[in-house]
């Protein structure tokens, strides 16, 4: 077990790391991450016997590593550098075969019992192909995964991997991260990553330490260290987090601080009742086309009310899977009387939104323009035993205009002023 | 399947032990042939004889003039001019490893100018000639150590030599002692010539069996406690941090095979003068040959820069007697430096 133990670090006399703890076992994954400059690399140097602690101490089961010889340790544990450059070009082979140098004495050769470690770390990072190819003529993904091979050939406990997926393409990142989660599994090892992408973090590590300005903001798995609040505490940036419907782990959209569409452009103010993703395209094209557009009621979590607060709309909000209350009831019908048009979308009426319905039939005896997009067809999409039927009809016949579908409606709004 | 994929190259062991026989042969063979090649012709018969002599502890019988010059002019500076080439060569592979950079010089370290500026001033200072003839050899070696320490001094902070700040260090210090050297000469009067003649590089001032032995022995110990770091070595050029983690005390690296280094080029350079560019190309040739190995590298450099050493004094001696060898070797070592410059496959 890797620990360590309320570490300060750093190069001259202002250290870059503070009173930073962790405890690396066997068979644990764990992940660090941290906006650029946050100590990330430093950690690894201070675990990896390369940069002495100020304060604190880094234990190797018990032991602290400062106290032991470099080969003693290079055997137990096994660093993945960042930056993979070889000045001189070794075979692919050569530089596995590195990785058994801290078992060899000062002028013992390999033995065979060293070139089969490394043809089997080789197999296992499938870099074997290439092992009379010079390094230096690799891919970056190859030359990845030949560095990998040569930190198993040391046949660590512990491996640290400095941002394995840098610099690489997706599919580079994914077959990286794989074999690093597959290694550490199968060969039992305390695998730390150093990762930029929040995302790649969540998705594999089982524990993750968020590093900020050189302190230890959040530690535990990945749904209570990846949350909006400590990514924005950690790198000033709003971010969404949701939780990945396949992964089930903390999933991180970045949002843009540039206004997503530019101010409104024209005078007529639409208000959308939308809900159930029905109105996520229509609220952006209709920012776009300079349209300023309110948007009620929407259940948080709905794809509609992702898009309206992405978009930054006036909006009314329900809570989750709730039926609309009469405060929110309230506030939707002020949006659509204070709008020049209102838009329905197709959206699947029951008992808990068909006041969206009764809010479009108030603005329209207010005298306000009301527009039906009637794609499904109405009958299709009553969940109300024919009261939104019945509604619609009504606002039908008092003049409200129904629309074959989404197309038309922007095509007949694109003449407004 | 899986012993399909193996590679071709045998194992290291078998390049090893392949290269050093084959190149050392072929280096036995030069040094016969070179004592053999010269203006005046020993006939083969008088070696024979003269060998039994020797070899029986008697003093020479037949021809004992052709004897002498064959065992006491041609062989000592033939073997000379091995143990220089060797110590040239092991030391500027060693530093281009250590450095990464396939263009350092085991003059780069600065210990050429040291020992040329000592061994310049035991000439203005007539010394060389006592400590029974090796006065000149013993100060040129001493300033030459005395100038590694002084830049390895300059390179270190906190310590920890930095691979830059040595270089500079040992720019500089050169500099400054070339400049130093230039002043002795311009006040030296008639010891200029020799000053100047023994700055060319040349193999025929101290070819002396008791030189030769002491050259010898350094040479040797230095070049085993370079190899001993031939491994280290091959690990930094994955760079020192991860050299580090892999094992490799990076600071005794590189502060041995930088006074190793420095120890062997100073003993050449104390007896040859400054014989430029075999330190610096023969281990270019070896690299391209071998691969970069340093436990490969290291010693097939060595026999080679040996090798060549000897062919190219054998061609100044038949060139004139007087004709310095490091003028020759920098007339073919520069140009082909340029052509591998310009032929480089990829950026260094």
């Amino acid at each position: 077990m890797l620990e360590a133990v309320s570490l300060t670090v750093g190069y001259g006399a202002e250290p870059v790391v503070h009173d930073f703890s962790l405890s690396l076992s066997r068979g644990q994954f764990a992940g660090l991450v941290g906006p650029n400059g946050s100590g990330k690399s430093t950690v690894v140097r201070a675990l990896s016997r390369t940069l002495p602690p100020q304060r604190g101490r880094v234990l190797l089961d018990g032991v602290d590593i400062y106290r032991m010889p470099a080969r003693e340790l290079a055997k137990r544990l096994a660093v993945v550098a960042q930056d993979s450059a070889v000045a001189f070009d070794f075979r692919v082979l050569d530089i596995v075969l590195m990785g058994r140098s801290p078992h060899l004495g000062r002028f013992s050769l390999e033995t065979a019992r060293d070139y089969e470690v490394a043809y089997r770390c080789m197999e296992l990072t499938q870099t074997a192909q290439f092992a009379d190819r010079p390094v230096t003529g690799l891919s970056g993904g190859e030359r990845q995964r030949c560095m990998i091979a040569r930190a198993l050939a040391q046949e660590p406990e512990i491996l640290l991997l400095d941002e394995p997926t840098a610099h690489l393409d997706i599919n580079h990142q994914i077959e990286v991260m794989d074999l690093a989660r597959r290694l550490t599994a199968e060969r039992e090892l305390g695998t730390l990553v150093i990762l930029h992408d929040l995302n790649l973090a969540s998705q594999y590590c089982d524990h993750l330490t968020l590093l900020a300005a050189g302190r230890v903001l959040a530690s535990g798995p990945p749904h209570e260290v990846v949350t909006e609040d400590r990514i924005r505490a950690a790198y000033g940036t709003h971010v969404q987090v949701r939780l990945h419907p396949t992964t089930g782990r903390p999933y991180v959209t970045l949002l843009s601080r540039l206004p997503v569409a530019p101010p409104p452009t024209r005078q007529t103010r639409i208000h959308l009742v939308c809900g159930a993703g029905t109105g996520v395209h229509l609220m952006r094209r209709l920012r776009q086309l300079g349209f300023a557009v309110s948007v009620g009621v929407v259940n948080v979590e709905d794809t509609d009310q992702i898009e309206a607060e992405a978009l930054d709309l006036s909006r009314v909000e329900e809570a989750p899977f709730s039926a609309i209350t009469d405060e929110a009831h309230r506030r939707n019908c002020e949006l659509a009387q204070a709008a020049d048009v209102v838009i329905v979308t197709g959206i699947p009426f029951g008992p808990g939104n068909l006041r969206n319905l009764e809010a479009a039939a108030r603005a329209q005896s207010a005298g306000r323009r009301v527009l039906l997009i009637d794609d499904p067809p109405i009958s299709a999409r009553d969940f109300t035993g024919g009261k939104a039927t019945e509604l619609q009809g009504r606002l039908l016949e008092a003049g409200a205009e129904a629309l074959a579908d989404e197309a038309v409606a922007l095509a007949e709004l694109e003449s407004l002023p | 399947m899986t012993a399909a994929r193996r590679p071709a190259l045998p194992s290291l062991l078998v390049r090893l032990t392949g290269a050093v026989t084959g190149l050392g042969v072929f280096l036995l063979v030069t040094v016969v042939l070179a004592a053999y090649i010269g203006a005046e012709r020993v006939p083969l018969p008088v070696i024979l004889e003269s060998a039994r002599d020797l070899l029986a502890g008697r003093p020479l019988a037949g021809d004992s003039r052709l004897a002498q010059i064959f065992w006491y002019l041609r062989l000592p500076r033939v073997a000379m001019g091995a143990i220089v080439g060797t110590a040239l060569t092991v030391a500027g592979g060693s530093l281009q490893g250590l450095l990464m950079n396939p263009l350092a010089d085991p003059y780069l370290v600065g210990v050429s100018a040291g020992a040329a500026l000592g061994a310049s001033l035991a000439t203005v200072l007539h010394f060389g000639h006592t400590l029974g003839g090796a006065g000149r050899c013993v100060v040129g070696f001493a300033s030459g150590a005395l100038t590694m320490a002084l830049v390895i001094w300059l390179a270190r902070s906190r310590g920890r030599i930095h691979r830059d700040a040595f270089i500079l260090a040992g720019v500089v210090v050169g500099s400054f002692m070339w400049a130093l050297v230039t002043l002795l000469m311009s006040i030296s009067g008639q010891d200029l010539q020799t000053i100047v003649f023994w700055l060319m590089g040349s193999l025929s001032a101290e070819a002396d069996w008791r030189v030769v032995a002491v050259v010898g022995a350094i040479t040797g110990f230095g070049c085993l406690a370079l190899y001993a770091y031939a491994r280290d070595l091959n690990l930094l050029s994955l760079g020192e941090e991860q050299a580090r983690q892999l094992g490799v005390e990076t600071e005794a690296l590189k502060l041995w095979v930088i006074v190793f280094a420095a120890l062997v080029t100073a003993a050449a350079v104390s007896v040859s003068g400054v014989i430029g560019f075999v330190g610096l190309v023969i281990p270019h040739i070896a690299r391209k040959l071998f691969g970069p190995d340093h436990r490969l590298l290291l010693p097939a450099a060595g026999l080679m820069g040996a090798a060549f050493l000897v062919w190219a004094d054998t061609l100044a001696r038949g060139i004139g007697e007087a004709f310095p060898v490091g003028v020759l070797t920098a007339l073919l070592g520069a140009p082909f430096f340029f052509y591998l410059l310009k032929t480089r496959p990829r950026a260094a």
